[in-house]
């Protein structure tokens, strides 16, 4: 009798706390592993929120601050690459006016850009090679990509 | 007789053409280098309206205030796109800072028209008139 609740006193506490340890472990190893595991559970929110993990991969290249700098009659970078719909700061460091304008269509121009001044253009949606030129000095010019 | 005089006013007339229709072509172009007073565009047509009344003085007109007007037309074409070509010096007084260190084809052309211009005028200018020629031949 006494032996048996000596086992019970031991065991009935050793169970507890052996299945409270494993019951925080796998709550732990679930806390870290959903961003992980969430795109494949089976519930709704965590399909949604599936998407959002891959996308602060992408947020920073989309977001990053594109510039153009005219300087000494001429466009740098004369080769910039950009995402889709990406907003792009043009600025004239030189003493005379200038233009960004694209060489085909109407995809984006910044029209006169004084000495000085800055405008931003938005690169077209359509992934492609945009050639531009200054307007005024056809001698200068440049590509944008958008890809 | 008159062959050379005639040739020379020819080129002229031809340079200041060529002058008057290359600042013509580009003159929308230059609008937007602007001034509070006047914009290059609008330098543009007062050189190229000058340059053609310059031709059809030289050509039709054929006197030396004329083939003079010219001379300066052409000269301060030609001044300008150096001037500019070489130097920045902003905006000085009413004009807009033309500053273009730059060579295209167009502007080669207006420099080569107006230096035969300039070539052609100044032996008319500074030569014997034709009336003065004939004078002492009179007496």
């Amino acid at each position: 009798m006494t032996r048996t609740r000596t086992l019970r006193r031991v065991a009935v506490p050793a169970a507890v706390v052996i299945l409270a340890a494993a019951g925080c472990s796998s709550t732990t190893s679930k806390s870290s592993t959903p961003p992980a595991t969430a795109p494949s559970s089976p519930t709704a929110p965590s399909a949604t929120t599936a998407p959002s993990t891959p996308a602060p991969s992408t947020a920073p290249t989309t977001t990053a601050a594109a510039q153009i700098v005219i300087d000494n009659f001429a466009f740098s970078p004369a080769n910039l690459t950009v995402r889709p719909g990406q907003t792009i700061t043009v600025v004239n460091h030189d003493s005379v006016t200038h233009t960004l304008t694209a060489s085909a269509g109407a995809a984006f121009d910044t029209g006169a850009l004084n000495p000085g001044k800055s405008a931003t253009i938005t690169a077209p949606t359509t992934p492609g090679v945009y050639p531009y030129v200054c307007t005024i000095h056809a001698s200068m010019h440049g590509t944008l990509t958008v890809g | 007789m008159t062959v050379i005089p005639v040739a020379l006013r020819a080129v002229a007339a031809a340079g200041l053409v060529v002058d008057a229709y290359i600042h013509l072509k580009l003159a929308h172009r230059y609008d937007p280098i602007s001034s509070s007073v006047i914009s290059q565009g609008t330098l543009f047509r007062i050189e190229a309206g000058a340059a053609i009344l310059a031709a059809v003085l030289v050509v039709l007109w054929r006197r030396r205030a004329g083939d003079a007007f010219a001379w300066l037309t052409a000269a301060a074409g030609l001044a300008a796109i150096l001037f500019y070509r070489y130097a920045n010096p902003g905006a000085i007084g009413p004009l807009p800072n033309m500053y273009e260190p730059l060579w295209y084809a167009d502007k080669v052309w207006a420099l080569i028209g107006q230096g035969a211009a300039i070539v052609a005028l100044t032996p008319l200018i500074i030569g014997p008139r034709r009336s003065h020629a004939k004078a002492p031949a009179a007496d």
